[in-house]
């Protein structure tokens, strides 16, 4: 009986002690491990996403914003592409935090408010917030010499006008080549080692999404996003990406 | 500013890209062009652009640098009143045409108020100009929504079904679209040659490109006095990473060819796919190039003398813009001819070579 008890006592006390060797290990990598010291969160990369057209095409949010009615929306709707249309920019917020994966803009009349620049403005902030963000130029212009900067900055260029088929090719070309985990991945790595984020943490980012992917929730960013809190655009950004990311998984 | 204009108001000779040129009033001194072996002026003024600059060259004469923003010469030869280099004889030859400085420092800011003025007007009719085109866009838009929609009412679970099932008459007229929406795409290259490069290389199948024009094109072949156009391929044709500026070759190759084929013809388009590389051959019989314009015809605005006589259609444009598209993709368009025709029509060929995806 003495020898079950010790047995016992040895294997709780081990158990004990191996449970607290993957909390430390955890602490100090970020590799978040199981009993058996396996990966607890899953790869992303490896997850099977969606790749059917049909079906991302209705997970994707797509706004268009042009100052006239040229884009042929309600076909596009009628195609089940969840598309918005606005006529200059009303929601500043929605376009920087990621809310839109697509962004159709029009280069004149649709963001005098906000900058001096117009449309081209607006690109050239949310490039620079966001590099992943797909944005669309859309443009009467673009025979214009003094705005090739905004074409060449633009995932890809719309002529205004242009037919319904080759406005489709455009966007499920993008959403085929560039509508993927990897580029908004690579991007929020770029983002949290430029802004100099220690591997820890960035491992304690990842495994956070992994997380909610696998338990479909979430993710709880706060206690990892609590070290970065003075740097609220940074912030902002992760979330952006962050929002994205799950996307192909949830 | 440019030669032409320069040589039509100056006074004085000068010299232009190391050649001597006369002034409509004075010609060059002899002793610059045949006694002078040095040509010491062409040496000292190679790469400087400093306007006024002057130098006294090995005989004794003053020149002077004029460096415009698209035009550079200098004004060779002359002789100024404080001129003490120059022997007396060589003076007394060139005696009514001895001048002051201040007088040549006049005519230079004159060019450079000359050139302002060119580019003032310059600036103003280019923006006139894409301020209609503008308005023609605006209103295209119309056509374009209208057109969508009328499509997009008829029965069908897709835009695409919908246009394939509907009658032929709505289908041209969509068609008409897409032709229009390349056309336009192909103006806003003439006027801004970046568009080229817009977007990112997306794969596209060249075979399927130029049958999608030679649908597009069909209407026009039917009214150009039974012209054929066809397509021919060995083998399964790959796809290519291009622009989407690509869509303007076929457009420009069959236009091309249609507008010069002789009645009654065939435009015959090969495709030979040899492992990764796509040569495409555009051949047709009409008027043929002239010997020696082989090349020209890729200028822009160049309209060899036969063809302009076979058809007043084009200005020249197509051609200059299919080579400047191939040039971004590493390509390059070449023309060729029988040599050992004697008429003036016969088989004109275009072809280029293009790189795959294996």
């Amino acid at each position: 009986m003495e020898e079950i008890i010790t047995g016992v006592i040895i294997i709780a006390v081990g158990s004990f002690l191996n449970f607290i060797a993957t909390k430390i290990y955890t602490y100090f990598t970020g590799k978040e491990k199981d009993f058996f010291w396996r990966n607890k969160y899953i790869d992303l990369l490896k997850q099977n996403i969606v790749t059917d057209l049909d079906e991302i095409k209705k997970r994707i949010r797509i706004v268009v914003i042009d100052d006239e009615d040229s884009f042929p929306v309600k076909i596009f709707q009628d195609e089940g592409y969840s598309i918005n249309k606005w006529d200059k920019v009303r929601d500043y917020s929605k376009l920087e935090n990621g809310f839109f994966d697509i962004i159709v803009l029009d280069i004149k009349g649709v963001a005098e408010h906000l900058s001096q620049d117009d449309g081209i403005g607006v690109l050239v902030d949310l490039k620079e917030k966001n590099p992943a963000q797909i944005i669309i130029s859309y443009s009467q212009h673009s025979y214009d010499l003094n705005k090739v900067k905004f074409f060449q900055l633009a995932d890809d260029n719309i002529s205004k006008p242009s037919d319904y088929l080759k406005i489709k090719r455009t966007i499920d070309n993008l959403i085929l080549t560039k509508f993927k985990p990897e580029r908004y991945l690579n991007a929020l790595d770029n983002l949290l080692i430029s802004n100099n984020i220690n591997e820890t943490d960035i491992l304690k980012i990842k495994n956070e999404i992994s997380k909610a992917v696998s338990k479909n929730t979430k993710p709880d960013l706060s206690k990892t996003l609590s070290s970065i809190n003075g740097k609220s655009e940074l912030v902002k950004q992760i979330i952006s990406l962050t929002n994205t990311i799950l996307k192909f998984f949830q | 500013m440019n030669l032409e204009l320069f040589a039509s108001i100056t006074k004085y000779p000068f010299v232009h890209n190391n050649e001597f040129f006369n002034s409509k009033e004075l010609v060059q001194n002899r002793t610059c062009l045949d006694k002078c072996k040095e040509k010491d002026c062409l040496v000292f003024y190679e790469g400087k652009s400093e306007n006024n600059l002057e130098y006294i060259c090995s005989k004794g004469y003053n020149n002077i640098l004029i460096s415009l923003p698209d035009f550079k010469c200098f004004i060779n030869g002359v002789i100024f009143e404080n001129n003490s280099t120059v022997p007396k004889g060589r003076k007394e030859v060139r005696k009514d045409w001895i001048l002051r400085k201040s007088a040549l420092y006049g005519f230079i800011e004159k060019l450079i108020e000359i050139e302002r003025h060119i580019k003032t007007i310059v600036l103003e009719t280019t923006e006139k100009n894409f301020s209609m085109f503008h308005d023609f866009k605006t209103s295209m838009t119309i056509f374009f929504n209208c057109t969508q929609d009328i499509i997009n009412k008829l029965p069908g679970n897709t835009f695409q079904e919908k246009l394939e099932n509907s009658d032929k008459s709505y289908k041209d007229l969509y068609n008409s679209l897409e032709l229009i929406t390349s056309q336009l795409g192909m103006i806003d290259v003439i006027l801004n040659p970046n568009r080229i490069e817009f977007g990112n290389k997306k794969r596209i199948n060249l075979y399927q490109l130029f049958e999608k024009i030679k649908i597009l094109f069909s209407h026009l072949s039917d009214k150009k006095q039974g012209i054929t156009i066809k397509l021919i391929s060995e083998n399964w044709v790959n796809d290519c990473y291009c622009y989407d500026s690509i869509e303007f070759i076929p457009l420009i190759l069959l236009d091309n060819a249609l507008k010069y084929s002789v009645k009654d013809s065939e435009i015959e388009i090969k495709f030979e796919q040899r492992h990764d590389t796509l040569k495409v051959i555009v051949k047709n019989i009409g008027p043929l190039v002239s010997d020696g314009n082989e090349k020209k015809i890729f200028e822009k605005f160049f309209r060899d003398d036969f063809a302009q006589t076979f058809s007043k259609e084009g200005i020249g444009m197509g051609l200059w813009i299919a080579q400047q598209i191939l040039l971004k993709h590493e390509s390059e368009l070449f023309y060729f001819k029988d040599r050992k025709e004697s008429r003036p029509i016969g088989l004109n060929i275009f072809e280029f070579y293009i790189k795959t995806i294996r």
